[in-house]
């Protein structure tokens, strides 16, 4: 069984045609994965090439090579394809349901966070972190959701689902940057010295916007508010959800003594959604699903454990809630290397 | 030009429960509800239709716990065994 194919000499614009009718494509060009380009790529790879669970909903297994010819076309670097590798290896975590994520009518995306010293790879942790603009952060979570496409076989319109989908399906990476709090791996056990990517099935970046605050308690009421919508699904399937701090706002927090700690605490706390802010039909899908409004409405997910913090971005007063597919976990897999 | 096959992978030679047997119409046919809202109404009608129009019997019934979930190992093993067609609802 061979893994290299003949196809016929192409220019780049031929190219992009070409592999958008094998099917190959998320509607970007991309770049040719030839062997000289793939063996390269691969020559770079430290230690011996992993195992990989077979990626649903195609139950395939993909092999090192076919990762990497992804990684090729989704405009990689040899240093990206370990980081890459890790991002998929945290998806095949049965924690993360990759079968219930690719195949949904949500729009949730594999985000990937990268922390730790693999950063000054060239990732972004700063401003516009989460856009356009760098090379590792759009080809990284490009080249994961390239592989789940194309080994997986996760076609959007055919196994993938989703209703709307969303920009984040073509890629969604960005790192987290050095702030007055523990770096999201070291909250969960790493050493600060690892190299780590956590993945989750998420929505894109819901922005918090709080110019007006001079507290970190103020900042705390505006981002339970962000985090109370009624239209999330973490409200009834529940699920681990991100919080992205922005600078500015984690300075202020941390100045008042706030740590990741107490701030989950009075987030779980402060974001309810009001009653009233429930439609009866879905009082009543809520609580199907076992879902039972405290006194002063609904809870945003199961707990203040599911609360996920760390700090990203630029100058500005701004921060990011990303809710998740709910049916899925925060995973987290060092970088090989 | 020579690339290297970006959809390659090797199929998971995991062990599939095989059908059970070839009787129909009783005991051939089974419903699997995604537990969206309206799904089992829908199923439960395809299958009313089914039994007055096709003749089917002792059609199965078995349903995700949530929606996002995915479906048991041990509830897909069984419908295997029991069934040998499912209408699965997806989707909403």
């Amino acid at each position: 069984m061979t893994d290299v194919l003949d196809v016929p000499d192409l220019d780049p614009g031929e190219w992009f045609g070409y592999a958008e009718e094998q099917g190959w494509s998320d509607g970007l060009p991309t770049v040719p994965p030839t062997e000289a380009l793939v063996d390269a790529m691969l020559a770079a790879f430290p230690g011996d090439p992993p195992e990989f669970a077979p990626l649903p909903p195609a139950r395939m297994i993909p092999r090192l090579r076919s990762v990497a010819a992804n990684a090729v076309m989704a405009g990689c670097r040899p240093a990206d394809l370990p980081v890459v590798v890790a991002a998929l290896l945290g998806t095949t975590d049965p924690a993360y349901n990759l079968h219930g994520s690719l195949a949904t009518t949500h729009p949730c995306a594999p985000m990937v966070l990268v922390s730790g010293p693999v950063r000054d790879q060239g990732f972004n942790s700063g401003g516009n972190c989460f856009g356009q603009g760098t090379r590792a952060n759009a080809v990284v979570g490009r080249a994961l959701s390239l592989v789940l496409r194309n080994v997986g076989g996760a076609t959007p319109g055919v196994m993938d689902r989703s209703t709307q989908g969303s920009p984040a399906k073509y890629t969604f990476c960005f790192a987290e940057a050095d702030s007055p709090f523990p770096p999201l791996h070291v909250q969960r056990g790493f050493g600060p010295e690892d190299s780590v990517v956590s993945v989750m099935a998420a929505e894109p970046p819901h922005n918090i916007n709080d110019h007006g605050s001079r507290t970190g308690e103020e900042i705390l009421v505006t981002i339970a508010g962000t985090m109370a919508e009624s239209g999330s699904n973490n409200v009834y399937v529940r699920g681990p959800h991100l919080l992205v701090l922005g600078p500015e706002h984690a300075d202020t927090l941390a100045r008042d003594g706030w740590t990741v700690e107490t701030i989950r605490e009075r987030l779980w706390e402060l974001a309810r959604i009001p009653f009233d802010r429930i439609s009866e039909g879905n009082h009543v899908q809520f609580d199907e699903s076992g879902i039972k409004p405290e006194e002063d409405g609904y809870t945003v997910s199961d707990g203040l454990r599911q609360l996920h913090v760390c700090v990203a971005g630029g100058p500005g007063k701004h921060s990011a809630w990303i809710p998740s597919f709910g049916a899925t976990e925060l995973v987290s897999r060092v970088v090989p290397g | 030009m020579k690339i290297v096959d970006p959809t390659f992978g090797l199929p998971d030679d995991t062990d599939v429960t095989p059908v059970a047997h070839d009787g129909i119409p009783a005991d051939a046919l089974c419903l699997l509800s995604n537990s969206k809202p309206g799904a089992t109404e829908l199923l439960r009608e395809v299958a009313a239709r089914l039994e007055a129009e096709r003749g089917f019997r002792d059609i199965g019934f078995a349903s995700k716990p949530q929606a996002a979930h995915p479906t048991a190992e041990e509830t897909l093993d069984h419908l295997a065994a029991q069934y040998r067609m499912a209408i699965v609802a997806i989707g909403d």
